[in-house]
């Protein structure tokens, strides 16, 4: 993967550009050791690292602000960072860039009831919003799976899903506010304490934009009401088509489960062997269904899922009896990529969506790929979104397989994209599929999205090398071409 | 009458526009043609009618997913989901009532163009949220496409979310690709005496915040025929209605009736469409809020105006207030001292329905910072860098 070539010139004036940011945000806010540099090197996507030239770790929105000012004037190309848990390369530093770390921007500002809302800093993980609320009766819906770890504001740049958003939403679904700083230093405020304010909807643009538009430093986000209630089923399968159908068919009688997720037998024997669930090692796809709400909702949701699940040819069907139990389902699907990283020296986890009723050829083709790269591939997949999870095994220390990882996982988002699916559900184009783009998108859709980039960051400065496989010049993008002020439409009907 | 471009193809689309850029020619794009008295009226612009652009173009219920041409009336696409019990679950606003129009003609375009949400907001989105991908054509006369046909998509910009509400003054959506949802197995709504504003935002907001909420939350408050009333709408499998709607009828202490799923029906439509506001000489205000602040900035506002009449939906959320006409020199007036209110609660103010003349002088969306506005014409100029698509529908941006 090839980044832009960095500018040798700004390499050479690092130590004038640290004390220039030093005398905006103190020392001790800019790292230029190699020692400190390394702790930014790389985000989930370890297989490429890159420490930055400086990073520079504001704590007030003032300091962002001055920052981007001084890189702008500068000329110095800026990559955000929240916690650095992109799995697409979102946050990868450059050589000749500045990191600029959002961690000190940890706090909750204010929780609001009345109107359902928090308002945070970006810094604050995902699940610290819920630990903050539920024992109020309220959480934050979207959970991806490194809830943990994920810093709201990354959530907003990756526009986050989770294992609910089926019912809940992603992160688009579920914010209500920004403020963000552009470029030139400028403070926004997008949206509100409220829903569809008007004017053009930029916070719907800024979500999942990955860091090239502008530097997130405030977020306000719905809260929902806790569900009084959640049981889990494992439906065990002996073929992944009839689970396949049997999603549908849940769909399609009107039921959305809070959750409904698929996996393999690779992936069912590795979490099982990984951390005892109970999963029917033996079958061939197992669901797992989640229904939430009031008694009478989930029971009702319960028997409508059983009886369609026994329709569908189900080999077993287990509904938790207790919190506990619901928890263990959920403990091995959670644990998946853990339990695969067992059994495999490395993984790469793919994320592609399709429609859903091209799973059982998408899953045939798979396998005959995997075949033909010589590497095994584990299945997990939120099943009721169509958003895929294969994870390829393979061995960072025998030469060529990294190699052969990502040609096979470029092939099966080629694949997701021939049958009417997408690159990325949620994890990012990043770095990792940037050079794919153009296979979902023509050169006029890519130039198009670049000229929305040039509305906030026309020098280019914010996270180059991110999402755009071509980086076009703003002027050269904004050049009209005009026919001549002929009509050129006889054929169009007038009245 | 002006000039009338009916294209039936993209390509017809991009030739029309090339052509309005090069001869500077503005066009207001629409689809049935109903929405037109939204914004700041155009003069002088050629019509780009996309009646022609019609037909839906894939459906598949079990993926929740459907695939339309821009112009295929609304009507279509909604017959066509109730046949397999699903429907558009923003519930979008019909403004047909209101704009007197006759609503059966508006096109599913025009729905996201102006992201006009009712009722069920709150719980399941506005239009934004639905839109899962588009075809166009920009105010440059270039074809492009954002987004995709699952709901579950991150790949590049989401340009989907600019498209709605933006009034057709990006791009000329010719195709769109949204999410649908399962319709209700059965609904009901409890309906809660109440004049007083601050018991409505208190009982809004405890219904809103239990895990029983409902699917739709108003308060009927001034002018509206009748005593003040609370309305919770109750949607989903029978059995688990009866005990949600016990929950609810506890927080007043049981003080409140039960309508059953035909009078529902009506009731939530006239809400949605505003066919309380039956004097079609009133002005009528747009107000969105955080929505504890709503009951009380209704009754401040009805206080300001002459014959105020009042709703508040989205539970208290947005405001819908109408009033008797001022002459052309108070409009100004009136506007600001409507907006200093809406903002010292945190909202802000459409001017949703007034006569041309008023809406070409009054602001008709709520002003923006010079940072922002000076950001969201940046925005418009990567589309239409000749303002040309609507012109000056949304004003200055």
């Amino acid at each position: 993967m090839k980044m832009p070539d960095p500018d040798t010139a700004v390499i050479a004036r690092k130590d004038e550009l640290a004390a220039g940011l030093a005398a905006i945000i103190g020392e001790e806010g800019v790292v230029t050791d190699e020692t400190g540099l390394k702790a930014f090197e790389c985000d989930g996507l370890t297989a490429y690292q890159q420490p930055p030239l400086i990073a520079v770790l504001p704590e007030t929105v003032e300091q962002v602000s001055a920052v981007l000012r001084y890189c702008r004037e500068q000329g110095v190309r800026i990559v955000p960072r929240g916690a650095g848990t992109s799995l697409s390369g979102g946050a990868l530093p450059l050589a000749d860039g500045i990191l600029l770390g959002m961690g000190k921007f940890n706090r909750i500002l204010q929780i609001d009831y009345d109107n359902r809302l928090a308002r945070v800093q970006p810094g604050v993980t995902n699940l610290a919003i819920t630990r903050a609320v539920e024992a109020d009766g309220f959480y934050y819906a979207p959970d991806p799976s490194s809830q943990i770890a994920c810093s709201i504001g990354g959530n907003i740049a990756e526009n986050s899903g989770g294992v609910h958003c089926l019912k809940y939403g992603l992160t688009t679904n579920n914010i209500l506010g920004l403020e963000c700083v552009l470029t030139d230093g400028s403070v926004i405020r997008l949206g509100g304490s409220h829903f569809d304010g008007g004017g053009y909807d930029l916070m719907g643009l800024m979500t999942g934009s990955e860091g090239l538009l502008a530097v997130i430093t405030e977020v306000t986000v719905r809260l929902l009401p806790t569900p009084p209630g959640a049981r889990a089923m494992l439906i065990g399968f002996d073929a992944l088509e009839a689970a396949g159908d049997c999603v549908s068919a849940v769909i399609g009688e009107g039921i959305i489960p809070a959750g409904m997720e698929m996996m393999d037998n690779y992936a069912i024997r590795a979490a099982e062997d990984f951390c005892h669930p109970g999963y029917p090692t033996d079958a061939a796809a197992l669901l797992i269904v989640e229904l939430d709400g009031t008694p009478a909702d989930i029971e009702f949701g319960l028997q409508t899922v059983r009886r369609i699940a026994e329709a569908h040819g189900a080999s077993s069907v287990r509904i938790s009896e207790s919190e506990e139990e619901r928890q263990r389902f959920w403990a091995g699907r959670k644990a998946a990529f853990p339990a695969v990283g067992r059994i495999s020296p490395d993984y790469y986890c793919m994320d592609g969506t399709i429609p859903r009723h091209r799973l059982p050829e998408v899953l045939t083709r798979m396998a005959e790929m995997s075949k033909r790269f010589g590497l095994r591939v584990a299945n997990v997949f939120h099943a009721g979104d169509g958003n895929l999870h294969p994870l390829i095994l393979y061995d960072a220390n025998e030469p060529g397989e990294l190699e052969r990882a990502e040609e096979f996982g470029a092939e099966i988002l080629k694949l997701c994209v021939e049958v009417g699916g997408v690159l990325t559900g949620e994890h990012g184009v990043g770095v990792e599929k940037r050079d794919l783009m153009g296979t979902m998108f023509s050169e006029e859709d890519l130039k198009q999205q670049q000229r929305v980039k040039c509305a906030f960051d026309p020098q280019g400065l914010l996270n180059p090398g991110k999402m755009f496989p071509v980086l076009h010049r703003c002027a050269e993008l904004g050049r009209m071409h005009i026919h001549g002020g002929r009509l050129p439409f006889p054929d169009i009907p007038r009245f | 009458m002006n000039e009338v471009l009916r294209p039936r193809t993209d390509t017809e689309v991009a030739e029309a526009i090339q052509w309005a850029v090069a001869s500077e020619t503005v066009l207001d794009v629409i689809g049935g043609g109903t929405k037109r008295a939204l914004g700041h009226p155009l003069i002088e612009a050629t019509v780009l009618d996309l009646r022609d652009c019609r037909g839906i173009v894939s459906y598949e219920p079990a993926e929740l997913v459907m695939t339309v041409r821009a112009g295929t009336p609304r009507q279509e696409v909604e017959a066509a989901l109730a046949e397999k019990n699903q429907m558009l679950a923003f519930e979008p606003m019909d403004t047909g009532f209101l704009l007197e129009e006759d609503g059966t003609r508006q096109s599913i375009g025009a729905v996201f163009a102006c992201n006009l949400a009712g009722p069920r907001r709150p719980r399941s989105g506005a239009a934004r949220d639905h839109l899962l991908g588009a075809r166009g054509v920009t105010g440059r006369g270039d074809v492009f496409k954002t987004g995709g046909r699952v709901v579950k998509n991150v790949t590049g910009y989401d340009l989907s979310k600019l498209l709605c509400g933006s009034y057709g003054t990006l791009a000329v959506m010719t195709e769109i690709s949204f999410k649908v949802l399962p319709a209700p197995i059965d609904l009901r709504t409890l309906v809660f005496p109440c004049s007083d504003h601050g018991q409505a935002a208190r009982l809004m907001r405890d219904a809103a915040n239990t895990p029983y909420s409902p699917e739709g939350l108003a308060w009927l408050a001034y002018g509206i025929d009748g005593a003040g009333r609370v309305l919770m709408r109750l949607e989903g499998n029978t059995p688990a209605l009866a005990e949600r709607a016990a929950a609810l009828a506890a927080l007043a202490s049981g003080q409140c009736r039960e309508l059953g799923r035909d009078e529902s029906l009506t009731l939530w439509r006239d809400i949605r469409d505003l066919r309380f506001f039956n004097d079609p000489a009133q002005w009528v205000w747009r107000i969105t809020v955080p929505p504890f602040s709503g009951p009380a900035l209704a009754a401040d506002l009805s206080a300001l105006v002459s014959g105020g009449r009042c709703l508040a939906d989205w539970a208290g959320g947005l405001v819908w207030l109408a009033h008797d006409p001022v002459g052309e020199e108070q409009a100004e007036d009136l506007a600001v001292r409507l907006r200093q209110h809406a903002e010292a609660a945190q909202g802000g103010a459409m001017l949703f329905r007034a006569p041309a003349a008023i809406r070409k002088r009054v602001a008709v969306f709520h002003p923006r910072p010079a940072a922002l506005s000076a950001l969201e014409k940046r925005v418009r100029e990567a589309f239409d860098p000749k303002r040309i698509l609507c012109g000056e529908r949304m004003g200055g941006v």
